[in-house]
This record gives structure tokens, sequence and C-alpha cells, in this order.
């Protein structure tokens, strides 16, 4: 294999693939990057088996071929070389020489053959998004998910597609984060799948700034295949039902108010600060026009702050985790949001004024 | 025909009587040495043979008895020690009833040689039976005792002895009891021409502690001191690593007297609450002094037991006492000095004394007799020591691997391979492996581990906790932590498990339910046992924080957790009724206690979790704000040092 390139372009591929290389020492292979020289680019690859990630890097090819190098040994060598071209060529015996301006490196490359081969994913029929929904979907409930391996079907995001509709869900069993969007066409296949956190993520990291740009992607029965802009990034969904997340959406809240997002992210916050060793818990109470906040630590004090806000139904008390309101409050982009507090130990919901795609539930805690 | 009512004959009533003092030759050790002490004694050899049955021979420098009261010692309920029942109720010495030598020369053959300082000569008494010859005799000042064919006259009895092992180690625990009694009188014990014990005598309990159990284990000691308005706590509370596997090493005294008391011992170890393992037991000693007048001592001839006026008083001020004394002092587990349980020292880092060192304890003993003996004493030989008892200013060392010191501080627990090797010895000669002088490296290397359980005095390690920085993750399991004096490797499980439990129990002592409720119940079945363990504590779960609603048979639906459980909440439910479901009538911890503990080991991050260094971070940090951040609620350590001397000595930089 033989081929010049940009430096620039290659290190972009390397940065967008090399998160997918794994660390672990089992399967030596995977810490690689798979290059393969083609027609008039270089086709990039990592996975650790439950992620992949590929992309192509323009180049100009002399010679075709294949070659995985380790991701630890390429990435800080094409990241810290000076020359505006990169010229790549592996001799018979497996050595690889990289040159870029003044310097020279030969580097001992991996088989090939022993790089696990990547699905392959048929080209037509994908759904399409902008990036700016896909975006937004994702950061709007990602967050919510479980954070441990108890109950894998949790640490996943509840993807679902039916018509033009996408809905994204997550879910810890305390609270649930649900938003809605639309895709660029409708589509007559409905279909659904839990994606690990993990490849949102990436995802996130991948897509670019352009939210008009167009995302392709795909779930099936084992795995879900997102495209953006010359890259591929394949990830196994999470098996396991997840739960019925209507029941939860379906129900009222006897007392709602609306008040400034940020000031109340920042009244939760201060009072927050009281918990030094418990976890913390903020006590929300409206009456009349008014929302007090307060929470108290034994041996530590109380905090104590009022916020007006403008309230439908009756006067009420209840009190959440202070972590539940502030991600959610930090996720969210409305100026404005909508606090539906439930009775006795039934559901809170928060939402962001003017857009009803989203919604929060969160459980209240009992305090005794 | 019914047998005539008869009056028993002075020696048939002291043959009675003397079954419940004198039970073995043990109880013979003990009276005679508690009557030197009391003869105000500065010295007492103590000589055995046979176990106790050959020859018993107590030898003191005391105030002797006069000769023409000699007699007066084999009368029954002859004593100098107490003139009216009055007296009874302000004892201070330990024997008062005279009952000691009458019963003892109602079983055995007794001869009593003893001088005043004023006389002189002694008088040495032949008792047999009824029958006492005198006669002048010279002596040194004080007394000796020689008790000779112990049972000759009740052979019933005589079978009731165990081997001469067991009666061995009877009489070491008595006269270890007695020595930390009274530190300021040394005490020597020879047993079959081997000395096991001595002590210096110097007044210093610490002192007579290492003279005891070596002093391998004074780094560990924790001096306990505690004020009540009838008197006070003080000895010395070992560190949970010098824990071992059953009670022998917890000592405890009041007013000076040995007693085996069960409120006592259940205080002491109340005291340490969660700090050791399941079934470890603390090395303690512990002196009670209490107005003579709130305890009754006359309970039992053999006066190890004893009743308190004011038990729970008593109970709650040795318990704040050994708690205050353990949480003041720093529990970081240095590495090196070996577990009672858990990881093993490194095997060149055995345990090396000092060439001044008493010597100690030693349990291993020469076959007796001829061949053969060795199948008879096997089951219940106490283990060998590593550390032969030699003569002063010599010592041996053995080089063995892991566990020593281990096995050197219970030398009543198992008989290993080791003991084996031991009992090929010869008698009196030192094991062939080594016999050395204490040579300057090795000295080196003791002073090494001996300061490794203080370095860390002048730092707080909660304020060490609360500043440093995680410098990464070991195996997944272990944060490490540099710290100025070494290295702190963190376990992260027991450190979650221990931030989780006090969280549990500070809840649940200001009363204080946090429960998050569920979007969607968890259904959770369990066995019919346990599903009416649940019932019965459903107060206790739900103030934790669960929700919990029968639902059927042994079905329960699971509505809300406590803030901690973020995982899977069946596992963590159902182990939390497994562990209430062991509650007993009495003793052990209590229910919250047992609730906290099952919560935290489900809830707490287990072991070979990556961990993001801002999880690590605030993992110390919260580790910082606990009451004790040295165990975690099953007793195994939580922080293990690795000291920075150390380090630089395996660099060769030392």
């Amino acid at each position: 294999m033989e081929f010049v390139c940009q430096r620039e372009e290659l290190l972009r591929g390397i940065s967008i693939v090399e998160r997918a290389a794994t660390s672990k020492e089992s399967m030596q292979i995977l810490e690689g990057i798979y290059i393969r020289a083609e027609g008039d680019h270089l086709h990039l690859a990592a996975t650790d088996l439950e992620l992949s990630i590929e992309c192509d890097v323009p180049a100009t090819v002399v010679q075709q071929g294949e070659a995985v190098l380790g991701s630890k040994v390429l990435s800080p060598i094409v990241r810290k070389l000076v020359g505006d071209q990169l010229v790549y060529r592996t001799s018979e015996s497996g050595v690889a020489q990289i040159e870029s301006g003044p310097s020279h490196f030969t580097v001992h490359t991996m088989v090939a053959d022993e790089f696990p081969a990547l699905p392959e994913v048929e080209s037509t029929g994908l759904w399409r998004i902008s990036q700016g929904e896909l975006r937004r979907l994702i950061r709007h409930t990602a967050f919510a998910a479980a954070t441990d391996d108890s109950r894998p079907f949790l640490t996943g995001v509840f993807v679902e597609v039916e018509q033009d509709e996408i809905r994204l869900v997550a879910t810890d069993s305390s609270r649930l984060a649900f938003r809605r969007g639309k895709l660029l066409e409708e589509t007559d296949r409905p279909r659904s799948g839990i994606v690990p956190v993990r490849a949102l993520s990436e995802l996130m990291r991948i897509l670019d700034d352009d939210d008009d740009a167009v995302v392709e992607f795909e779930i099936t029965e084992s795995q879900a295949v997102f495209r953006a802009a010359g890259v591929q990034m394949i990830s196994r969904v999470i098996e396991g039902q997840f739960p019925d997340y209507r029941r939860v959406l379906a129900t009222d809240q006897p007392t709602r108010f609306r008040l400034d997002r940020i000031q109340l992210l920042a009244a939760v916050e201060r009072v927050a600060l009281i918990a030094r060793r418990s976890t913390p818990v903020v006590r929300l109470a409206v009456k009349g026009e008014t929302l007090s906040l307060s929470s108290r630590e034994a041996e530590v004090g109380q905090a104590y702050e009022e916020l007006t806000v403008v309230k439908e139904g009756e006067d009420l008390e209840t009190a959440y985790q202070a972590r539940f309101l502030t991600e959610v409050l930090r996720a969210m982009d409305s100026d404005q949001v909508e606090v539906g507090l439930g009775d006795g130990l039934r559901q809170g919901s928060i939402t962001p004024v003017g857009d009803e795609n989203y919604v929060y539930i969160v459980m209240p805690v009992r305090v005794g | 025909m019914r047998a005539p009512i008869r009056i028993l004959s002075e020696d048939v009533s002291n043959k009675i009587a003397a079954g419940e003092v004198i039970e073995r030759p043990a109880s013979i050790v003990k009276e005679l040495v508690e009557n030197a002490i009391d003869a105000g004694a500065r010295r007492i050899r103590v000589e055995v043979r046979g176990g106790g049955k050959e020859l018993i021979r107590v030898v003191d420098d005391g105030s002797g008895v006069p000769a023409d009261e000699a007699h007066l010692v084999f009368m029954r309920h002859a004593t100098s020690k107490i003139a009216t029942a009055s007296d009874l109720f302000h004892i201070s010495t330990l024997g008062f009833r005279g009952e000691a030598l009458p019963s003892i020369a109602s079983v055995a053959r007794v001869e009593f040689l003893t001088r005043t300082p004023d006389a002189d000569d002694g008088i040495l008494l032949k008792v047999e039976g009824q029958a006492i010859a005198s006669s002048p005799c010279g002596a040194p000042v004080g007394t000796q005792v020689t008790v000779t064919d112990l049972f000759y006259n009740t052979p019933a009895r005589f079978k009731f002895l165990k081997s001469d092992t067991t009666e061995r180690r009877f009489i070491a625990d008595v006269l270890t009891a007695i020595a930390l009694a009274h530190p300021g009188i040394a005490f020597r014990l020879v047993m079959e021409g081997r000395e096991v014990l001595n002590t210096p005598g110097s007044g210093n309990l610490k002192e007579t502690l290492g003279a005891v159990y070596g002093r391998r284990i004074l780094p560990g000691l924790v001096p306990v001191d505690g004020l009540a308005p009838w008197g006070g706590v003080s000895g010395y509370v070992g560190k949970p690593d010098l824990a071992k596997g059953n009670r022998s090493a917890e000592t405890v005294f009041v007013n000076g007297r040995w007693v085996q008391n069960r409120m006592l011992y259940a205080a002491i170890e109340r005291g340490y609450e969660s700090l050791l393992a399941h079934r470890r037991f603390p090395l303690a000693v512990v002196h009670i002094t209490i107005d003579p007048s709130l305890v009754d001592v006359n309970v039992h001839p053999a006066k190890t037991e004893i009743r308190f006026r004011d038990e729970s008083d008593v109970f709650r001020t040795v318990m704040k006492a050994v708690r205050s004394a353990l949480l003041q002092a720093d529990l970081v587990s240095p590495l090196g000095q070996p577990q009672g349980s858990g990881p093993a020292g490194r095997p060149d880092k055995a345990p090396v004394d000092d060439a001044a060192l008493q010597p100690k304890l030693a349990w291993s003993f020469p076959p007796l007799g001829k061949g053969g003996s060795a199948a008879k004493r096997a089951p219940e030989e106490p283990s060998a020591p590593v550390w032969a008892g030699e003569e002063r200013g010599t010592y041996t060392l053995r080089p063995q691997p892991t566990g020593m010191a281990d096995r050197a501080l219970h030398p009543v627990e198992a008989v290993g391979a080791q003991e084996e090797e031991d009992r090929a010895h010869s008698p009196g000669e030192p094991p062939p492996h080594a016999s050395l002088p204490l040579a300057a490296s090795e000295a080196e290397r003791a002073r090494v581990a001996m300061e490794q359980g203080s370095v860390a005095h002048g730092y707080d390690p909660r304020e060490l906790l609360a500043t440093a920085e995680v410098a990464g993750q070991l195996a997944a399991t272990y944060l490490l932590v540099p710290v100025p004096f070494g290295l702190w490797l963190i376990d992260q499980h027991v450190a979650h498990e221990r931030v989780l439990y006090e969280k549990a129990l500070d809840r649940w002592e200001q009363s204080q339910v946090v429960a998050q409720q569920l979007l969607t119940p968890y259904t959770l079945r369990l066995s019919p046992a346990l599903a009416a363990t649940l019932m019965d504590h459903l107060d206790a779960i739900e103030a934790m924080g669960f929700g919990v609603e029968p639902f059927g048979g042994n079905d329960f639906l699971l509505r809300a957790v406590p803030p901690e459980v973020t995982g899977r909440p069946e596992p963590v439910l159902t182990q939390i009724v497994e562990e209430l479901a062991l509650i007993v009538s009495e003793g052990g911890p209590s229910r919250k206690e047992r609730a906290a503990a099952a919560l935290a080991c489900r809830a707490a991050i287990k072991a070979g979790e990556r961990l993001q260094p801002e999880v690590m971070r605030q993992l110390i940090r919260e580790l910082a704000t606990v009451e004790n951040p040295y165990a975690c609620p099953h007793g195994r350590p939580i922080i293990v040092q690795v000291d920075l001397k150390e380090i630089e000595r395996r660099f060769g930089r030392s």
C-alpha cells in the first residue's frame, strides 16, 4: 500500500475513528486502526466489536492495499508531524514508512486479515434527519439513562421511528426524558431499538456544527447505523424490553407553574449546597404565586429560597433529588419552563414553555 | 431403709468445697499466685511439671507468714484478709475466703515454706490429707508453695483433667491474665523446664503486653481511657488488624481481678462496632476500676464471675471508652504487617523483634514421656509459636512466609504444618533453621516495621482525604492516593460501602427517610421465610427509604428505593431481608446496622469498575467525612498504606 494525503485530513479521520478502538489487551488487533487505500481515498476503521466507526479521507493512492496500525502509535505521530503532506508506504515485510516534512517514521503494522469484518449496510432506504434535530434529541434525553449495568436495557436510549416522527426516551426508573422529533421524509417501516448512550455520545462528537446537514440512519434488530458526511458509525443495540413510557407520560398534575429556567436551576443548585453527606434533596412548596425551595442537612444547617411563579391549580408541596432537577434544567434550551407537581407521591413533570415535544417526568422522594 | 443423716467429716467437706475452687491445675496456680500478690510480692515465679498434675510450685518474695500462724493457713476460712461479713462488700484483696490452701491440701500433697522478714528461720509445713507436719527450715523471705500429686486421693476428679497440653494452656492463660492485671509485678512461668512467660514488672502495662504478645503488637496498641462517677476504664485495645478468631486475647479486670464476663466482652466488641470482621475478636486489656460496693465478686468461689449494680452504665462506659480510643487512633493498615485476615504480609517482611526483647509465651512443648505421645496431643495442641521463648538476649528467627505474626499472636488457633515441624525438634534446642544474633539490617527492618504504624501521626487522615488527589486506579479496584509519607491504596468498593453505610445510619438515626419513588414499580418474589421476615421488619425497611407493598403471596411491589440505590433494587432489598433474617434474639449488630451494612454492600461501587477521575475524587472526599474511614461495615480495611520509607528501602535509598 502506498498513498499521499493531506496530513490534516488524515488526522481528522484518525481522531474520528480512534474513539472506537479499544484499550483492552485481550485482542490486540482491536487497538488498531484499519486503513484501506483504494480509488481516490483512504477508508479508516476502528472497532471494539460493540461500536465501530469508519470514515473516508481523500488521498492520492499510488498502490492500493490495506494495513492495521496501532492507534496509540499512529495517532500521536500524525498529530505531531509538521508537513502539510504525508507519504505512507508499506513494504513487503509489513513495516510502514511514514514521511511528512523533515520526519521519517518506520513503524510495525499488524496483520490486516485479522481485523474483524465490519457489517455491510445497504446504502438505500435509510431514514434521514437533520443534524441539528438529532443533536437536540440526544442532548435532551441521553442524560436520563441509567449509568450502572445492573439493568442494561436502561443504559441506552430508546429510539422509536414511525412515519415522519422519531421519539427518543431514556429513563433510570426514577425519572424519564422524552423528546419527539421530525424525520426529513416519512418512512413506511416503523422500528424501534435501544441504542447505547456511549454510541450516541460518540455520535454527538462526530456530528459537525452544520444543523442542516443530513444524517442517514437506521435501526435494525441487532444494530444501529448512523451516517454523516463521510463517517459511518455502527453500534449494537441493547437487548431487552424498554418500559412502556406512554403510561408514564399520560398522567396529569394538579399543580402547574411557570418560571425562568435559569432562575430555577440556580436556585436548586444553591439550596442543594447545604447537603454535604447525604444525597441532596430539595423541597418545593408552591403557595399562591410563590415557590419556595428548601433543603436541610442535620449537623450542617438549612437553606431556603423563594421565587415568584405563575401558577395554575392548588398549593402543593413535594421534594425531589436535586440532581434530577438540575440535569434536565441544564439540558433544556427554552427561557421558561413549566413545572407540574404531582399529588402525594405521584410524578412531577418539567417541560419547556413553547415546546410540546419535550417532556421530563420525575418521581418525588418521600421525606420523613 | 434410709441412711441416717450425718455431719460430714472435715475431710469430706473440704473435698467437696475443693471441687468448687480447684477444678484443674490452673485453679491452683491462680489461687496461689493471688495469695502471693496479696502478700505484697514483687516477683513471682511459677513452675509447672506434668501439666500441673505432677508439680506446681509458686515462689514469691512477699511478706511471708509468721511461724506461729502458719498452721492456720490450712484451716478452712482462716484468712487475714477479711474479718467481718461487711468487709465482703469492700474487698480489695484478691483472695478472701480462706479456702484456697485447705482446698488444695485436701486434693494434693502440699509443702508450705515461708519466712517473714523479721524472722531468722522459716517454717516448713508438709500437708497430706489431715496430717500436718511442721519443722523450722531455712528459707528466703516470702513463701514457696509446692503442690504435687494433684487429685492423688480423688481419682474420679483426676480422670476429668484434660491432656497436659490443655492444662498447660489453661495455666498459661491464667498467669497471662494475672500478669496483665499486675504490670508492677514480675512474673515468670516455667513449664516443663522452659520459660514461657517473663514480664518485666516495671509497672508499665504496655511493656507487659509486649512481653506477653510480642513487641510487634506495640504499634498496634491504642490506649483506652474513660471516666465514670463510679470509677473508670483504662488499658489498651489493639487495632483491628491485631484481631483474632476467638476471645482469648480479650482480658478484662475489675479492680485488678481477672473476670470473664460476657457483658464486658460485648461492651468492648461493640466499641469496635464495624471495625472487625464477623467472628473476629479484638486484642484488648481493659482495667475497670469501680467502687467495690457496686460490684459483687462473691458469686462463685473461682471469683471470675462478677455482678454489677448497674450493668448498663458499665457497659456504656466501656463501649464509649473503646470506641473513642479507636476513633482517635490512626487505623490505616500499614502494609507489610500481616493482617488477622485478608491480605497477608510479604514473605520478606517477617516481623523482627528487638534484641532486648523479653522472651514471650512459647506454646510448643517437647513431647513428654516416650515416643507415641505425639498422636494423642494432636487435636487440642495449641499452635506452635514462630518465636520460641529463648534466653534473654538471643532470639531465633525462623524464615517463614506469610501469616507469621498472625500465628504468633494467636497461639491457640489451628494446628498447622509448621507445628509438625516444630515437634520434631528436641526440647530446649532452637529450631535448626536459624539462630542468629540480631543483624543490623534486620534491626533496621524492625524499626521500619515499627514506624510504619505510627508514621502517619502528625497528619489527620481525614484532612488528607479531603485534600489529596487520586493519582489513578489500580486493577480497576484500588484508588492510588499519594500522601506526604507514602502511598495510600484505597479499595473503592469498601470505601464506598463505608460512605453509604454511614449515610444510611445517619438518616436512620435522624429519622430522616428519603425514599426515591420509582416510575414503575419492581416486583420482588421472596421465599416464604424471607417474605415473613420482610413483613416483620417492614417498618425498618421503609425507614431506610424503601417503599414496599405486599402483592399477594410472597410477592411484593417495590415502589421506592433509598437514593443510594441507583442500580437494580431487588437484589439490594433481598440482601437486606436476608441479613435481617439472621437477627437472633440477642447479640450481634443491631437491626439498623445489619440493614445499613447490607444496603451499603449491595449498592456500593463494585471492584473492577473503571471510574472517572471526578468519581474517584468525590469518593475520597466523601470518605473524609465519614466517622470511620478505616474499615468497611464488615471489618475489611479501606486504606492500606505503603510507607515512603519502605519504598525508599526497596529502591535501596535508605
